[in-house]
C-alpha cells in the first residue's frame, strides 16, 4: 500500500513538472490562444464493467450495475496542447439485494473519484483525458442495521470526449469515459453530457 | 520496431499483473482405487509405513520423502486418513488416501510444489512382496522393507513418471514433542494453496501439510464476536468482490456471514468455529491466537479456557495460548483476571516473558538461534518457539543447529521434512 502512494506522489510530481516545463518556450513559438480555466460540470449514467460473481454472497439477488453519473472537473488550459487538472465526481459501482432466512439486505458500492487529469485535443472539437489518483469507495449496507464504511484506494480513468462550442464561453461536451478503481479491480464505463465554462481567461 | 516494444511493454504490464491460480489435480479417476473392494488400511498398516524413504526413478522431488498419516474428521463416525509426503526439494509434497485391494496397498492423491504451481496427480502401489503382506498383518514385525511403485503426472495428465519409495528409517522423533506450527491456520493466500487463509477449511487441511499446530488471527466484529481475520480492512487480497470495504470491525457478524466469502468461498469463521474444527476434527496439538487488534482479552480468554477445558474432558491434548506480539497487548493481557495461570505466547523479551508468566517465548527468526536464551527459557520449564521461517535453508539450519521447541512458517511441509529425516 504505500509503494501504491509513492507512485501516486511520483506521478503528481511528474504531471506538474511536464506542466511548467511548458513555461520554458519561448514566448514568440507560442499558439495564440490565451491560458484559462475551464469548468466541466455534467452527468449521465455508468455501468460497472469488472467482473462480480453473484455466487459470493450468501443468496444471489438482484444485482444492479446501471448507475447515474456526475463529473465535476477543473482545467487549466495553457497555451500548449497539454493540459492539466483535477477531476472529482460521483457514480455508483453497482448494487444488489439478497434475501435469507434472517431478512433482507442490500448493498450499494459508491464511488467519488479524486483524479489529477491530462487533456489532449487531438483532432478539433475531440479530446482525450487521463486521470491518476485515488477513489474514496463508500459501502452503504442495510442489513440488520446500517452501516456506511469507506476506503480510499488508487485508481485511474480514461475518456473521449466531443465538444459543441455554444458561444466564446460556453460549450456542450459528450464524454465516454472509464473509470477504473484498480486497487480494488472496480471498474464502470460512463456516458455523460458536459457543460464545459470557461471560468477565467489571461494574458 | 517502436511498435513491437510497446506492444511487448503493455503484454508485459497486463500479464505481469495477472494472479496466477493452482488448479488443483482431480485423483479419483484410477480405477483400481475406486474398487467397489477396496478397503480402507487398518492403524496398524498406516502407522508401520511411516518413516524417511529413499527416493529412486526420479529427481523431481530430491532423494528423501518423510512419510506421515494425518485425519480429518468429516462427521459421526467418518474421518478419512491422509499418507503425506515431504520432500527435501522445492517444497514439494504429495497427499495421498490409502486402500487395500488383494492384498496390495494403493494411494491415491497429488503432488504439489510450492515454489511453483506445478502440480499432478500420484500414484503408489506397495505389492505383497515389496512389504504389503506384513504392513497388512494385524500386527506388522518391523523393520520390513517396504517400496512404495509410484507413478505421477503433470496438471491432470495420466500419470506415467516413475518414482519409487524405499523404506530408510523411522521418523526423527526427538526427546520432546516438537511443535511444526502453521501461519493463518495453514498458510497464506499468495501460496495459492485451495483453501482459503484463517478458514475453518484451512485449519482442517493443515495437518496434511505436516502441521501438529496452527497460529490463527483473532479480531473482533462490531458487535464483539472474536472472528479469524488477518488484515485491516475487507481487500481481495483475503476476500471476494461484496461490495463491502473498510476495516472489518464496521461490521457484526450476521452481516459478515451474510455478504462477505473468503478468498475460496469460506465464510469467515468465528473462534468457537475455529477452536472447535482443531479439537473435534483434526489432530492438532497447539493453537496460537494471535490478537491482531487492541481491546480487551476476556472474550478470547474465556473460550480459550472453554476449549482447552472440553480438551482435558476428551483426553485430548490439545494447548491453546493467546500471543502478545507487542506491549499494548501486553498491557491488555495483564488486566486480565487470572493472567498469571493464563497460557500465552510473548514475542517480545526475555523480561516481558517474565513479567506476563507467559508459557512460551518467540522471538523473530532474525534475532538467529539464540541458543543460550533458548536454553535459559527451556530450564525453566518453558518453551521457545521462532517464526516466521519460509526459506528451507533457514529451516533446515534452525532445525540443524537451534535448540527451540517449535518453527512456525508459511511452509510446514518443509519443517516437517526437515524435523523428520534427521538422523
Amino acid at each position: 500500500m504505500y509503494s501504491s502512494k509513492l507512485l501516486l506522489c511520483v506521478v503528481m510530481l511528474v504531471s506538474f513538472n511536464i506542466s511548467t516545463a511548458q513555461q520554458k518556450v519561448k514566448k514568440e513559438r507560442l499558439p495564440r490562444r490565451k491560458p484559462s480555466f475551464v469548468l466541466h460540470a455534467g452527468g449521465g449514467m455508468s455501468y460497472y464493467t469488472a467482473g462480480i460473481s453473484q455466487t459470493s454472497v450468501a443468496i444471489p439477488g438482484t444485482l444492479n450495475k446501471w448507475s447515474p453519473a456526475a463529473t465535476l472537473r477543473l482545467m487549466w488550459y495553457p497555451r500548449y496542447r497539454l493540459r492539466l487538472g483535477i477531476e472529482s465526481g460521483i457514480a455508483n459501482f453497482y448494487r444488489y439485494n439478497v434475501r435469507d432466512p434472517d431478512g433482507e439486505g442490500k448493498v450499494t458500492l459508491q464511488a467519488v473519484p479524486v483524479l489529477v487529469v491530462w487533456n489532449m485535443q487531438v483532432r478539433p472539437r475531440w479530446n482525450i483525458y487521463a486521470g491518476f489518483g485515488s477513489y474514496f469507495l463508500t459501502s452503504w449496507l442495510d442489513y440488520r442495521g446500517k452501516v456506511r464504511s469507506t476506503d480510499v484506494v488508487l485508481g485511474s480513468n480514461v475518456a473521449v470526449s466531443y465538444t459543441q462550442p455554444i458561444n466564446r464561453r460556453v460549450s456542450a461536451a459528450a464524454e465516454i469515459k472509464l473509470m477504473n478503481a484498480f486497487e480494488t479491480k472496480d471498474a464502470a464505463l460512463t456516458l455523460q453530457l458536459h457543460f464545459v465554462w470557461k471560468v477565467f481567461q489571461w494574458d | 520496431m517502436k511498435k513491437i516494444s510497446a506492444i511487448l511493454m503493455m503484454s508485459l504490464f497486463f500479464l505481469g499483473c495477472k494472479k496466477t491460480q493452482v488448479a488443483m489435480p482431480d485423483s479419483s479417476q484410477w480405477a483400481l482405487f475406486r474398487d467397489g473392494a477396496a478397503a480402507p488400511l487398518p492403524y496398524a498398516t498406516r502407522q508401520a509405513m511411516e518413516g524417511v524413504y529413499d527416493i529412486a526413478g526420479n529427481d523431481n522431488f530430491g532423494s528423501l520423502a518423510a512419510l506421515k498419516w494425518s485425519y480429518v474428521v468429516n462427521g459421526n463416525n467418518d474421518t478419512t486418513y491422509h499418507i503425506s509426503g515431504f520432500f527435501g526439494k522445492d517444497i514439494a509434497h504429495f497427499i495421498c488416501e490409502g486402500k487395500q485391494l488383494n492384498g496390495q496397498i494403493l494411494l491415491s492423491g497429488y503432488w504439489r510444489k510450492m515454489v511453483s504451481t506445478e502440480t499432478g496427480i500420484i500414484r503408489f502401489t506397495i505389492d505383497p512382496a515389496n512389504g504389503a503382506t506384513v504392513l497388512l498383518n494385524p500386527s506388522p514385525v518391523l523393520p520390513t522393507a517396504i517400496i512404495l511403485d509410484g507413478l505421477f503426472g503433470n496438471g491432470q495428465d495420466e500419470p506415467k513418471n516413475s518414482i519409487t519409495l524405499s523404506h530408510n528409517r523411522p521418523l526423527h522423533n526427538g526427546a520432546a514433542p516438537f511443535n511444526i506450527l502453521a501461519h493463518r491456520g495453514g498458510g497464506r493466500n499468495s501460496d495459492l494453496l485451495p483453501v482459503s487463509e484463517n478458514s475453518v477449511e484451512m485449519i482442517l487441511k493443515t495437518a496434511e501439510l505436516g502441521s501438529t499446530g496452527i497460529e490463527i488471527d483473532v479480531r473482533f466484529t462490531k458487535d464483539g464476536i472474536p472472528i479469524l481475520y488477518h488484515d485491516n480492512d475487507i481487500n481481495l487480497r483475503l476476500t471476494q468482490k461484496s461490495g463491502l470495504v473498510g476495516p472489518i470491525e464496521n461490521y457484526t457478524y450476521a452481516q459478515l456471514n451474510a455478504f462477505v466469502r473468503l478468498i475460496n468461498g469460506e465464510r469467515i469463521p468465528t473462534l468457537r468455529q475455529a477452536l472447535s474444527a482443531a479439537l473435534y476434527k483434526t489432530p492438532l496439538t497447539f493453537i496460537w491466537l494471535d490478537t491482531k487488534y487492541i481491546g480487551s482479552l476476556e472474550r478470547v480468554q474465556a473460550l480459550q479456557f472453554e476449549f482447552m477445558e472440553l480438551a482435558t474432558g476428551l483426553g485430548r491434548p490439545l494447548q491453546i495460548v493467546i500471543g502478545l506480539p507487542a506491549e499494548a497487548q501486553v498491557n491488555m493481557f495483564l488486566e486480565l483476571p487470572d493472567y498469571n495461570i493464563t497460557p500465552s505466547l510473548c514475542e517480545l523479551s526475555l523480561a516481558d516473558v517474565e513479567r506476563t508468566n507467559s508459557m512460551i517465548w518467540a522471538p523473530r527468526f532474525t534475532e538467529g538461534t539464540q541458543n543460550e536464551n533458548v536454553a535459559a527459557i527451556q530450564a525453566q520449564g518453558k518453551k521457545a518457539f521462532v517464526w516466521t521461517l519460509d526459506v528451507p535453508e533457514f529451516i533446515e539450519q534452525f532445525i540443524r543447529d537451534g535448540q527451540f521447541d517449535g518453527i512456525l512458517s508459511n511452509f510446514p511441509s518443509c519443517v516437517a521434512y526437515n524435523y523428520y529425516v534427521q538422523q
